[in-house]
């Protein structure tokens, strides 16, 4: 059976970049060793070259000093920042029972979430009403709302 | 002291070393072995690592979790969150799949024939609660992206519309009929604060650590402006005129419904910083320093 012509699948540079097709001048490719071979499985770090990214991303936060220091990059370490103690809702639960009804947008009027003009309505809603449901901004009785 | 306790035991011979620790802590006591059992560990009710356990059960059954039960979150019931609400919420996902992961890994070496061989083609009830979850955590990342795509949009267009809201609640603010009780006239103030709030950035109610821009400048100036129309009498808003710079009008931003016999005292100050030496450098200024100058001499009258 004739093989399926890959190139067509090679569009734009992600896609370009996921198959080891670009050379160095010396001949070497991008990373992976050969071109040959089976296409369909992932390049792991046993495959790859020098130039594939053999990490998880969790260390390199720092560089070593010519004294064999270790200098952290404080900027490089991550930080994760977690609610406040006050504001900290225990009880969203991460998941809700099938039987609630799931609510609907329309949007009516608007082209959709992130519309300016709905922001400005809304932020006008804000300023005379105050964080609070308008009549516009309420749920009916077939579980939509303007959103 | 020492003598005494060890003639309570009955124990042929003691090792050196008790006995030396013995004689530093004199008042040691021998009791029964304890053993090692789980049962004899106690842990703290407040111990972060419960943070890993499902109401501290070892693991739960598949009848207490019951994955068809449960759905992910919407995309338009995280609409209607706050920012905190959505914050906390994420870390409650984040917290599920903690527990999960650590309850599936437990099953995992659990598993009598060991991995290999015995992976089952259909996921547990700990997988697919778990990809629920991560469902969640990617509408919440959505609906977030959603909220600063509808900002950054919205920076484009505002500027021609909010001379319009201003200029809309100030016919607001200004009509007598509005401020009729004093219910409609609180009211109205805590509109002015939230417009403060959305169209400054002004929380005019936590004025310690701000910092002053241009946008500070501004909400100073307005709030100058209808302060003065709404106490002032006519007399007052004509000597006065329109206040076009921070360095006048910060006086009068102090002024709220409970202060408003002080305009009298306000506007006398006014004139006096208008008539003094330095008024001239100070109208030089930038707005932002104007505003400096001000709040530094208004600190020195109060």
């Amino acid at each position: 059976m004739k093989q399926t012509c890959v190139n067509l699948f090679h569009e734009t540079a992600a896609t370009q970049l996921k198959r080891p097709w670009k050379k160095y001048r010396d001949g070497t490719l991008f990373y992976g060793l050969t071109k040959a071979g089976s296409k369909r499985h992932a390049l792991t770090t046993k495959q790859g070259n020098k130039t594939f990214y053999k990490g998880t991303r969790a260390s390199g936060v720092g560089s070593h000093t010519k004294f064999g220091e270790y200098v952290i990059n404080w900027s490089k370490v991550r930080t994760y920042v977690a609610p406040a103690k006050e504001t900290w809702n225990k009880e969203l639960s991460p998941l809700i029972r099938e039987t609630v009804p799931e609510v609907r947008n329309s949007f009516a009027g608007f082209k959709g979430p992130s519309d300016p003009k709905l922001y400005l309505k809304k932020l006008n809603e804000y300023i005379v009403y105050g964080p609070q449901e308008t009549e516009d901004h309420v749920i009916n009785d077939r579980n939509v709302e303007r959103g | 002291m020492f003598k005494k306790n060890i003639s309570n035991v009955k124990v042929a011979h003691f090792h050196t070393a008790s006995k030396i620790n013995g004689r530093i802590r004199s008042n040691i006591q021998i009791r029964a072995p304890i053993e090692p059992t789980v049962k004899n560990i106690k842990v703290n009710e407040d111990h972060p690592l419960w943070q890993f356990f499902h109401e501290k059960k070892f693991i739960r059954g598949e009848e207490d979790m019951q994955p068809s039960s449960w759905r992910s979150w919407t995309v338009p019931e995280l609409r209607r969150k706050s920012f905190d609400d959505l914050h906390s919420l994420w870390f409650n996902c984040l917290k599920e799949r903690n527990i999960l992961a650590r309850e599936a890994h437990l099953l995992e070496s659990m598993k009598v024939n060991g991995g290999a061989g015995t992976t089952e083609q259909t996921d547990g009830p700990h997988d697919q609660l778990s990809e629920k979850v991560r469902t969640t955590m990617w509408r919440i990342r959505h609906v977030l992206g959603e909220r600063q795509k509808a900002f950054e949009n919205t920076q484009q267009v505002i500027p021609e519309y909010k001379q319009q809201f201003l200029e809309n609640f100030k016919e607001r603010y200004l009509d007598e009929a509005n401020g009729a009780t004093e219910v409609e006239q609180q009211d109205l103030e805590d509109q002015l604060a939230r417009l403060n709030w959305a169209l400054f950035g002004i929380d005019v109610n936590n004025l310690q650590d701000i910092t002053i821009n241009k946008e500070f400048v501004e909400c100073v100036i307005y709030n100058g402006n209808l302060k003065l129309q709404k106490f002032g009498s006519k007399e007052q808003l004509d000597s006065v005129g329109v206040i076009t710079n921070a360095y006048d009008a910060f006086p009068l931003f102090t002024l709220s419904q409970e202060n408003s016999d002080k305009l009298g005292d306000l506007l006398a100050s006014i004139e006096k910083n208008r008539s003094s030496e330095k008024y001239a450098e100070i109208m030089k200024m930038v707005p932002v320093k104007q505003l400096e100058q001000a709040i530094l001499g208004f600190e020195e009258v109060l």
